[in-house]
């Protein structure tokens, strides 16, 4: 009987070394981080190279014409994203018709998909040729160096794309190695038979909290991008501007010294005259139910609530006079891309004219071309005057953390 | 007595697909979050022995999601059991017993978080619950019940999907008392409240540890109902986790949540099975 279990054992042994040692081999050739092993940890992260090997060097000294061979060659793409799954199959079919590359999707959780684009960055191939770049994964996938690039310069209707946008996306410089695909923009929203004459200055905003207690919501900074765009018109508003973020590779503890006024602006109102929400969604169900009559919401998610009946269609989106953020969501090629050329193609085509009318037309967002208008907007177009780029997302973690700490935990 | 140079049993490689699986999906990824929570395998970054993060992970916040996530694991599982032994003493003696415990179970089946947001609707600005409080003129304008911040509504999330899966334990153990124990407590002149103390809860104990044990584990690592019914703070350690490596990139400080998460479920199985020995060497 005891023999049985030594072997037992040995067996249960051995199959656990087995495991760590494939384990150890996942983490990849190049990746020094392995359990037990030693540890050659790079003293700052990787940087953005555009020579990773000599293929890739050559794929931008090529022009269109050649990349478009390059790219049959190769035959297919894959690009990942979160969401929004029968648009990029829609988008998918029309990049497969026009040029004959098999083109394939791959919808996942955004956490998730990321995950993987880490885990993957130091082998030679990935699984994803091009990835779907927004809110919080901006930062995390420059500072892994995970893109080729920049590839800005080359995409053939560049110049069209909005400027800020290519310039700066959640306040993180991109470099030139994303390329916008689609801008969206915050503002408030109100159901137009409760409200008339709705707030356009901060003064007559924080009247109009005050005159209808818990009928204005935004969501939690940690829960929606509305939450945090709210959280930035406070800091604009309350904590002297936002001029002197910008720029900011890292957080200026002196300049976040007076943010405690934002949080006790939210303290003084939050137990009777405001309300918060869970998501960007959430909020805009609570105001088709009538318990909220104003919010903050993306342009998008409203005029796509609107669209499927989620919310009544007369609900009106604007930007205040006091302005509120915008931005937009981009696409970058990945530098273990297996199809970099088919990759490259997909992006300039995601670009063109063709590209950005499917998602104006399809996905119902606002183009990231200028040049083309948006029509599946809820906002006008002398309000977007009042749109201000979000700050670095440095502070912009920094203020989710301090939300929690100083807002919520302080509340209880 | 064993016999001299027996054989390798061939056999015990049948059990490499069993225990293959519980090493590949249980003990690796199990093992990458500990040394996660150590420093190693990290995504961006350095990657090295560390302690920092468990240093980091100990402020109020988890404080305050450990006490939660306590609170809801430790209030579901016994509110679940108080409510569910009466029930299944009931239905023992109620005729059409089977179909009423197959209509009983009916949340089990439903998703926990379908399940949430069943409940969500009920208590909502316009779900039943206001309409008929302003209807009947007790209150003027529908209250706000969502996310309250003690956590009642997860309570009765929780207390609805898990008192039936108690009730299938609790009525196997409480079928299995022999009849006729019952029957000499009755002739000897035992009441109902009598038969109750001395026999079935005695006999039933172990049984319902194993459904208290079971229901906090779950409820105590739930994240569909805390995260969509549960307070705006503190949120459940899972939520908590969620949200260091989602919103903040913090992996590390996420694996130490897991382990932290996996330690209390580890020691109150390890202290539900010094009870049950306990209980067996009184038997």
């Amino acid at each position: 009987m005891k023999k049985q279990v030594k072997i037992l054992a040995s067996m249960l042994l051995l199959i656990i070394m087995v495991c760590v040692t494939i384990a150890g081999c996942a983490q990849g050739g190049t990746d020094p981080t392995g359990p037990g092993g030693k540890t050659e940890t790079p003293t700052s992260p990787p940087k953005q190279t555009t020579t990773g090997t000599a293929a890739a060097t050559e794929l931008l000294d090529m022009d269109w014409a050649e990349i478009e061979a390059q790219a049959k060659k190769e035959g297919s793409v894959t690009y990942w994203c979160w969401g929004n799954e029968d648009f990029y199959t829609q988008l998918g079919q029309a990049f497969e018709s026009k040029y004959g590359i098999k083109f394939n999707l791959v919808v996942s959780e955004q956490a998730a998909g990321i995950q993987k684009v880490l885990t993957e960055k130091d082998g030679a191939v990935g699984s994803f040729d091009v990835i779907k770049i927004g809110g919080q994964t901006v930062k995390p996938t420059m500072d892994a160096g995970v893109f080729y690039g920049p590839i800005l310069s080359k995409i053939e209707d560049g110049d069209k794309l909005d400027p800020k946008l290519s310039e700066r996306q959640e306040g993180v410089e991109t470099k030139g190695y994303l390329v916008p695909s689609h801008r969206n923009q915050t503002g408030l929203l109100y159901n137009p038979r409760k409200l008339t004459n709705p707030p356009q200055t901060w003064a007559e905003l924080e009247a109009w909290i005050d005159a209808n207690p818990k009928k204005f919501g935004f969501c939690m900074p940690d829960k929606g991008g509305s939450g945090q765009a709210f959280v930035l018109t406070l800091i604009n508003q309350v904590a002297g501007g936002l001029d002197k973020y910008y720029g900011d590779s890292e957080v200026d503890e002196a300049k976040i010294e007076n943010w405690q006024l934002v949080w006790q602006w939210i303290k003084d109102r939050m137990d009777d005259r405001i309300t918060l929400t869970t998501s960007n969604n959430d909020s805009i169900s609570r105001l088709n139910q009538g318990e909220l009559d104003l919010i903050v919401a993306w342009d998008d998610n409203s005029f796509n609530a609107i669209s499927k009946g989620e919310l009544f269609k007369d609900a009106v989106l604007y930007i205040p006079k006091f302005g509120m953020p915008g931005g937009g969501d981009t696409s970058g090629l990945l530098k273990n891309a297996p199809h970099k050329a088919a990759g490259l193609l997909l992006i300039n085509f995601m670009s063109s004219d063709e590209g950005q009318m499917l998602f104006r037309d399809v996905m119902m967002a606002c183009p990231a071309r200028t040049d083309i208008p948006a029509t599946a907007t809820l906002l006008k177009e002398e309000d977007k005057q009042y749109s201000i780029p979000w700050i670095p997302a440095e502070y912009k973690k920094q203020f989710i953390e301090d939300f929690t700490k100083y807002v919520m935990m302080s509340g209880n | 007595m064993m016999k001299k140079g027996k054989r390798f049993e061939w056999g015990y490689l049948l059990l490499i697909p069993g225990i293959g699986y519980i090493l590949l999906f249980i003990i690796m990824s199990t093992y990458v979050m500990i040394m996660q929570s150590l420093g190693y395998y990290n995504y961006t970054g350095e990657s090295g022995f560390s302690l920092q993060f468990w240093g980091e992970v100990f402020d109020q916040q988890f404080l305050d999601s450990l006490l939660y996530s306590l609170k809801i694991g430790i209030g579901s599982s016994m509110i679940s059991i108080v409510i569910c032994y009466p029930f299944v003493l009931i239905l023992q003696k109620t005729k059409g017993k089977r179909i009423l415990l197959s209509i009983m179970k009916t949340p089990m089946f439903i998703p926990a978080l379908v399940g949430s947001f069943l409940i969500i609707n009920i208590i909502d600005y316009h779900g039943i619950v206001n309409e008929l409080l302003v209807f009947l003129r007790i209150i003027e304008e529908p209250l706000r019940l969502r996310n309250d911040k003690y956590g009642i509504g997860v309570l009765m999330i929780q207390v609805w999907k898990n008192v039936p899966f108690q009730m299938l334990i609790m009525s196997s153990a409480i079928e299995s008392i022999r009849k006729d124990v019952v029957d000499a407590a009755r002739n000897l002149g035992a009441n109902i409240f009598s038969i109750i103390r001395h026999i079935i809860l005695p006999l039933t104990l172990p049984s319902a540890l194993i459904a208290v044990t079971l229901v906090f584990i779950g409820t105590f690592n739930d994240f569909a109902v805390s995260n969509t019914a549960g307070p705006l703070y503190p949120n459940s350690l899972s939520s908590l986790m969620l949200r260091n490596a989602n919103v903040f990139g913090e992996w590390n400080l996420s694996a130490c949540i897991g382990t932290m998460m996996m330690i209390t479920t580890i020691l109150l199985v390890s202290i539900y099975t010094l009870i049950a020995k306990r209980l067996e060497k009184l038997d």
